[in-house]
């Protein structure tokens, strides 16, 4: 028996036309299902759990609009990004892919390093980037990326660029093993402001990292945290969840954060998507959906983090990705702040959300990733006062998060419509993530150099 | 021609064994010495079980200083037999001849069997080759899957003609350099994957500075390498006199780099 | 510490270590109590300088 939980548009995995979809529930667990006229029918599994889906609710949170859009509405969504006026997530966070190089081959990643000396952006060209996110949306934090953005030696000059133009918040996503090897290349990364490392971290053991990144990392892994730690800049573990190869490290990952907290800021897990040429569509033994992890988390940490602990992500489809927050007690426990039943901030009311969700995430960001001197205040002493939690809170705490990346199976227009994190390219447009890095079945993009592949069949 | 390039390739690495390129390279015999061996090192994710294969190992420094570095096996091969018997020595000497082993070896050839090697390295030598495609298959065969070849050579931003590159007298690593699209494209073509470059072309302009502090200028040093290298060679028709090393480098704007490729799976 | 008397019973308010929650959160914070109807308070500083504050940072990393 089907039961369907709505209708919306997706995106068929061999042409890339636009095709109707719908949400299904089957035995429990829901589905994306749609149809191409040409290529036929599919179904993927985008949640295990249908209660939780439910619970999590439509999302429905209207954020500001962005500033300044930057492409016309043409051919319908996804094809007219840059962004065109049917979007709906302003910008929280905006990517800015510095190089397409990358000294590491790892078969998981989802940017393909394919490109040579030639094609790096020049300080100018990233001045360029820098001015079109100004423009679009304003200064709000980036992520610089790539390819691997610590092959460039002038790293530090981009970061202090974008220091200059007003940017507050910049941080490098980053395999982290330039940071293990040299330390004045990092001690400029901090000298210049940066902000936060946004590290790759699949694992506690090396088996994982054999699988995933194709070498034994974890040595050099801790060698960058340590190294982080020394220059006082703060440290997100980035795991590339896959099943079977590291969900059964998800506890183990959480006490080694634990372990290294205050570098360590955060978790933010991304279960696996498929991106490049795949064989067949990924069968649901190869989905590691949202519900999976947060159920994982728990029975890993016996408990010590629980399922509803977990708050869906403020955008317009709420099951776009999830987070919690944690104050690290001195005796050793994880202790929530956050829980799904009392999401409604305090300090809210009743519903009425004094920022807008993208300024609210902004600040977080910003909030978050300061590495905050543990300083004496008064009452602090007696370990029953608020006063002495709350100062626990400003430097003893960790975020764990997690976003599943859309792949051309799970796309679903009306979440990529409400997504706040954008690419900026050398063409002068902001496309979303997920939008951005989509690539068929047979590994051609949606986007290439900053235009719509011209193998896509418009079909509405 | 399977004569000539035999003859060519003989030919380069007596030049090798000259003191002269000693003065300007170092004992590594490649532009940028030890710090870029470090680097290559680094990008070939070395450790204690890998075996490793260097092509045109020369004096075997590079093969020492990985084997103590990593702990790691280390097979060098080259063309000379004197630049081989320093190398043993040296490997005696720093008493890692339980994990460095050199032999004679072509990089044309590879005297190994299928899927043996970790890492392949070659610095400054895949230039050198007359075939570079039936090279860059023999790499190809003797890699594990997922395993890399990290190699440092000259490449060129401009162009040389054959006429040109025939001038060059020996097959020099200029005469023989490719540009960067080009190497990319003929390891691609030969099913290798995920290239990655790096640019170390400050490297090059060290020796080419080096040389002409030395010896007055390129043209000197070129021109006494040469005479040092011919004598117990018989060459007969191969090479011209008088190497138009000006224009090699104008036309050629010869540069340095680090090229990682990757054999796939499957 | 003045005396203060309770709006509704007209009873003098007790100084006393009040027990609050925040989230899982147990703590005692000193203020004022009832002894007849339970109505308990905070000092106008502790709120805003500890209370509100401390929301505010944790509520900023949410």
């Amino acid at each position: 028996m089907e039961e369907s939980l709505g209708e919306t548009l997706s995106l068929c995995p061999q042409c890339l036309a636009r095709i109707p979809a719908r949400k299904v529930v089957e035995d429990g667990d829901v589905y994306l299902d749609k149809h191409c006229p040409v290529h036929g029918s599919f179904r993927t599994l985008i949640w295990r759990g249908d209660r939780l889906y439910r619970e999590w609710g439509s999302g429905e949170v209207n954020s500001k609009l962005i500033k300044r859009r930057l492409t016309p509405t043409v051919s319908g969504c996804p094809y007219d990004c840059g962004l065109c006026p049917n979007h709906k997530g302003e910008t929280c966070t905006t990517l800015m892919e510095v190089t397409g190089r990358c000294d590491m081959s790892c078969p998981v990643c989802f940017a393909s390093s394919n490109s040579n000396l030639k094609d790096e952006p020049g300080l100018s060209e990233v001045e360029e980037m820098y001015r079109t996110i100004l423009e679009a949306s304003g200064p709000c934090p980036v992520q610089l990326s790539g390819g691997e953005p610590t092959v460039r030696d002038d790293l530090p000059d981009i970061i202090a660029l974008g220091k200059e133009m007003g940017f507050k918040h910049i941080q490098i996503n980053t395999h982290g093993l330039r940071l293990a090897r040299d330390k004045e290349y990092l001690h400029r990364l901090r000298e210049v402001g940066a902000d936060l490392i946004y590290l790759q971290f699949d694992g506690i053991s090396n088996d994982v990292y054999r699988y995933t990144r194709g070498a034994n990392l974890f040595k050099l892994k801790l060698q960058a945290i340590e190294n982080c730690a020394e220059f006082r800049i703060g440290v997100i573990l980035v795991p590339t969840l896959i099943p079977n190869i590291n969900d059964h490290q998800i506890g183990d990952i959480v006490r080694f954060a634990k372990g290294q907290i205050p570098v360590v800021k955060g978790i933010h897990f991304q279960p696996i998507s498929y991106f490049g040429r795949y064989p067949g569509t990924p069968v649901n033994e190869d989905r590691i959906t949202i519900p999976d992890v947060l159920k994982t988390l728990e029975v890993q940490t016996e408990g010590e983090v629980k399922m509803n602990h977990f708050v869906p992500r403020r955008r317009k489809d709420s099951h776009c990705g999830f987070s919690a927050f944690y104050v690290l007690m001195e005796d050793g426990r994880l202790q929530s702040t956050t829980n799904f039943e009392r999401r409604q901030s305090p300090l809210a009311g009743s519903g009425f959300v004094k920022e807008s969700p993208a300024e609210h995430v902004r600040r977080f960001i910003h909030e978050r990733a300061k590495f905050v001197e543990s300083d004496a205040q008064e009452g602090e002493n007696n370990p029953g006062s608020w006063e002495s939690f709350f100062n626990r809170a400003r430097t003893h705490y960790l975020s764990i998060s997690g976003m599943p990346f859309q792949d051309v199976w799970t796309v679903d227009l009306e979440r990529l419509q409400g997504c706040c994190i954008h690419v900026v390219t050398q063409y002068k447009k902001l496309i979303p993530f997920c939008a951005f890095y989509l690539s068929s079945a047979s590994g051609e993009r949606l986007y290439y150099e900053g235009k719509v592949s011209s193998q896509v069949a418009y079909v509405s | 021609m399977k004569d000539k390039a035999k003859a060519d390739k003989q030919f380069s690495s007596k030049t090798y064994e000259s003191p002269l390129f000693n003065t300007i390279l170092g004992d590594t015999l490649h532009p940028g010495g030890l710090s870029l061996t470090e680097r290559v090192g680094e990008l070939s994710q070395l450790e204690e079980s890998s075996l490793v294969l260097d092509i045109a190992c020369g004096k075997g420094v590079t093969a020492c200083f990985l084997a103590r570095q990593y702990g790691c096996h280390v097979i060098g091969i080259d063309l000379s037999a004197e630049l081989l018997s320093l190398a043993r020595n040296t490997a005696q000497r720093e008493r890692l001849s339980d994990k460095v082993e050199f032999f004679t070896g072509d990089g044309e050839r590879l005297p190994y069997k299928d899927s043996l090697f970790d890492a392949v390295i070659s610095e400054c030598s895949f230039s050198l080759l007359p075939n570079k495609s039936v090279a860059a298959v023999e790499i190809r065969r003797v890699l594990k899957t997922g395993s890399r070849l990290v190699m440092t050579d000259v490449f060129l931003r401009g162009q040389l003609s054959e006429g040109l590159r025939s001038q060059a007298g020996f097959a020099s690593c200029i005469a023989g350099a490719k540009t960067i699209d080009e190497y990319i494209k003929l390891f691609e073509e030969l099913g290798f994957s995920r290239h990655y470059v790096e640019d170390h072309s400050e490297a090059l302009m060290k020796v080419a500075y080096q040389a002409v502090v030395t010896y007055g200028s390129w043209e000197a040093f070129a021109g006494q390498v040469w005479e040092a290298a011919r004598n117990p060679v018989e060459q007969k028709d191969a090479i011209a006199e008088g190497t138009p090393w000006k224009v090699l480098f104008k036309e050629g704007r010869p540069g340095y780099a680090l090229l990682v490729f990757t054999k796939p799976d499957g | 510490m003045e005396d203060w008397y309770c709006y509704k019973c007209k009873q003098k308010m007790e100084n006393k270590d009040l027990v609050t929650t925040y989230m899982e959160i147990v703590r005692f914070i000193p203020g004022l109590l009832c002894p007849g109807c339970g109505a308990a308070f905070l000092t106008e500083k502790t709120v805003i300088e500890v209370i509100n504050k401390g929301e505010e940072e944790i509520e900023a990393k949410l």
